[in-house]
């Protein structure tokens, strides 16, 4: 029974979901979608606290052993709890001035920081990755060139206002792009049904944890 | 030599990003921008709405996205204002308020006959993600839990009154990083609706959203900061993506000198370990 | 009760779909032969990499991406790490698994555990090495780059839901000097990955993964269903693109019912 029954909960909720996504006029499957809905965001909150306390087992064992970096763990768990207990007990919710200015003065400059730093690791991975090993790669430079100029002003710039290689950039985007793209989304999202039917009809039990049947 | 020019310490391309990218912000040469005919056919779109008509701005971003999202935001709403246009801002992802917040952040000052409640108004972000969508679709009010971003009452709000349910929207302008984005509105919202769909995306995104735009599911793209700065050339006020253009044009000038370094130091060793 | 407006075609496109998988899977228990299907280097290169964190004495580290549970492409990368898990739990190989979403990270620890157990190891499992980093995109980001400076693995796999952290985690995993194996069907970040990764699966090699890996004919018969799905749609691009180049609106008129 261990796994039939996740197994069985995973078929009907599923068929809930198709049935009523497809069908109108059905309201009981509808409701059963909306309360369904309602429950996962309920799930998705409540388990915060069990990572929580994953976290708090990681870096509270490193701090209790004084292991390398355990300062940087201190602090996790300081600003951690710290947030947790105060947006509880003080701030009572996410309307608050204070929690407005940790969260617009403090996370999201760092959000923005991080999301930053891929400028860096861009100039570094195609310094790296770009060398024409074979003629695929030679093709990819010659393309990375192209769009790289054509879409800011340098290319421009470079050949005294003429704008070709803005233009070949844009033929790229519209035609040997389109077509590349049109093909890999039409393949993945085909191939996220076929495993999502999978999933649903208990073929595929992975996720479930061990080796199948 | 060349097995120092073939393997440059990651180090050293950093520090170089850091100081081209300072130098053009602070010295910018302002390089012409030319609006190219994906930005020019977003402008025109918006351009042949009629004055007065209801737009929905959906802020589908975070702050990762400010720097080529905010510009053509600010640019649209500049347009939009001298339409009379009517905005009604909303979004599935948490910053959504913020963002539509900063956004119309140049209205105060630049637009100081526009009202809070009667010309514009920040539904802000309101939790479920692409299931706000249909929620929308039945009820504004109901969805966002009868309060806006700025915990106002929306039934307070007299534009709110004209605005029941998104279906009341004459166009949809977007403005995403990723998902939920524009697919979870092309599949709610503009696909059965067929409410026509406006996309500025950030330059990664552009590739994915192309199909989309020759199918006409989005009539128009504004892509990256480089659409954000064309659409502030075409409204006519220089803006934050304009003046970003030159560093990222540096930018893209150091990341293929190392390209190019990178190649011929490969052969140069390639050849002689041959 | 009637299909809602819209998805008409729609239904019915998956409802014989959905035969297909059936029937191929039945032909497949029945034995019959089912066509092969081409390499995938990246798949093939999985036991690779484990095998050169065992020789090296470094840990596996794997990322099933930052989507929810819904995503599919989550749900493919549970496969894969179901057999990652089984492999390193064989070779008595570290595997580190980090997580940003907490549902993902407890199907993680769950699958990882039981590929221990499974391979007569239960004492092996090191629960502390299947992590829940943090829900915030960047903070997730910013742990794993951490973890990976640290631990240096030696193999770096990247195979789920990415978004703009991914060439994050690319770059740092090549500068921890891992092999990388990297798979997602995020179109805007499939190109960073084949410029910064070993092996890149692109679109859906990740979701033929599990089949691929295991070999079991049940799952193979489903790929093989999948690809007449991509022959319907072949059909219709072309039959589409003929009738529209005539000035019939037909198809596309059926495709939005």
């Amino acid at each position: 029974m261990k796994k039939e029954v996740p197994l069985a909960i995973c078929f009907i909720v599923a068929l809930i979901y198709i049935v009523s996504n497809y069908f109108t006029g059905v309201e009981f499957l509808a409701t059963m979608k909306d309360l369904l809905d309602k429950w996962y965001l309920s799930v998705d909150a409540i388990v915060v606290a069990i990572g929580m306390v994953n976290l708090a087992q990681i870096h509270g064992r490193r701090v209790a052993n004084k292991r390398e970096g355990w300062l940087f763990s201190l602090w996790l768990m300081l600003c951690m709890f710290g947030m947790f207990f105060v947006s509880i007990f003080w701030f009572k919710g996410t309307t608050h001035v204070g929690w407005n200015f940790m969260y617009n003065m403090i996370i999201s400059p760092m959000n923005a920081t991080v999301y930053s730093t891929l400028v860096f690791y861009i100039g570094s991975a195609a310094y790296r990755s770009f060398r024409i090993r074979s003629m695929e790669a030679g093709i990819l430079l010659v393309v990375a060139f192209v769009m790289m100029l054509g879409r800011v002003p340098l290319g421009a710039l470079l050949l005294g206002g003429n704008q070709a290689f803005a233009s070949m950039a844009d033929w790229l985007l519209n035609v040997p792009n389109s077509a590349g793209m049109r093909g890999i989304q039409i393949g993945a999202a085909l191939g996220g049904i076929a495993t999502a039917l999978r999933i649903m009809l208990g073929i595929e039990r992975g996720y479930l944890g061990g080796t199948g049947e | 030599m060349w097995e120092k020019i073939a393997n440059v310490d990651r180090r050293v391309i950093y520090a170089l990003m850091i100081l081209v990218i300072a130098l053009a912000l602070l010295n910018p040469i302002g390089m012409a921008i030319v609006p190219s005919q994906a930005t020019i056919d977003a402008y025109n779109y918006i351009e042949a709405m009629p004055n007065g008509s209801i737009v929905w701005l959906g802020m589908e971003f975070s702050s990762g996205g400010v720097t080529e999202l905010i510009p053509a935001a600010q640019a649209i709403i500049r347009q939009g204002f001298k339409k009379d246009f009517k905005f009604v801002c909303a979004g599935m992802w948490q910053q959504a308020g913020d963002m539509a917040e900063m956004a119309f952040s140049i209205v105060e000052k630049e637009f100081p006959d526009k009202q809070y409640g009667v010309d514009w108004v920040n539904i802000g972000y309101k939790p479920g993600g692409e299931v706000l969508l249909p929620a929308l679709i039945n009820d504004v009010n109901e969805a966002a839990k009868g309060i806006d971003h700025r915990q106002n009452q929306l039934s307070s709000l007299p534009l709110m009154s004209q605005f029941k349910t998104i279906k009341d929207a004459d166009l949809i302008i977007i403005f995403c990083t990723g998902t939920p984005g524009e697919q979870q509105y092309i599949k709610h919202v503009t696909g059965p609706l067929n409410i026509p769909l406006i996309e500025s995306a950030i330059s990664v995104s552009v590739p994915g959203i192309m199909p989309f735009v020759q199918s006409g599911q989005i009539k128009a793209l504004i892509a990256g900061m480089k659409g954000a700065a064309e659409y502030e050339a075409l409204v006519g006020v220089p803006g934050p993506a304009m003046a970003g253009m030159d560093a990222q044009s540096f930018s893209h000038g150091l990341i293929l000198l190392f390209m190019i370094l990178g190649n011929i130091g490969y052969y140069a060793t390639r050849n002689k370990k041959g | 009760m009637k299909i809602a407006a819209g998805y008409v075609f729609s239904f019915w496109f998956e409802a014989v779909f959905l035969a297909t998988v059936i029937v191929m899977i039945n032909r497949a228990r029945k034995g019959m032969k089912i066509p092969e299907i081409y390499k995938v280097a990246g798949l093939d290169a999985m036991d690779e990499a484990i095998g050169r964190c065992t020789e090296m004495g470094r840990p596996v580290h794997f990322a099933p991406g930052i989507g929810d549970v819904q995503n599919a492409q989550t749900l493919a990368a549970m496969s894969i790490l179901s057999y990652v898990a089984k492999q390193c739990a064989k070779y008595d190989t570290d595997l580190i698994d980090t997580n940003r979403n907490v549902i993902v990270y407890n199907m993680s620890e769950a699958i990882v555990k039981q590929a221990y157990i499974e391979a007569g190891k239960p004492d092996a499992f090191k629960p502390e090495n299947v992590r829940w980093i943090s829900n915030d995109q960047f903070a997730y980001a910013t742990g794993v780059t951490g973890i990976m400076y640290r631990e240096k693995p030696a193999a770096n796999l990247l195979l789920g839901a990415f978004w703009a952290e991914s060439l994050i985690f690319a770059e740092v995993g090549a500068a921890a000097g891992a092999i990388q194996i990297a798979g997602t069907a995020n179109t805007a970040q499939i190109p960073f990955f084949v410029a910064a990764c070993d092996y890149c699966l692109i679109g859906e090699e990740l979701y033929a993964a599990s089949a691929y890996l295991s070999r079991e004919p049940v799952l193979l018969g489903s790929l093989v269903a999948q690809d007449w799905g991509k022959m319907g749609g072949v059909v219709l691009i072309v039959l589409g693109t003929l009738l529209v180049s005539v000035g019939s609106p037909f198809l596309k008129d059926l495709l939005a019912k």
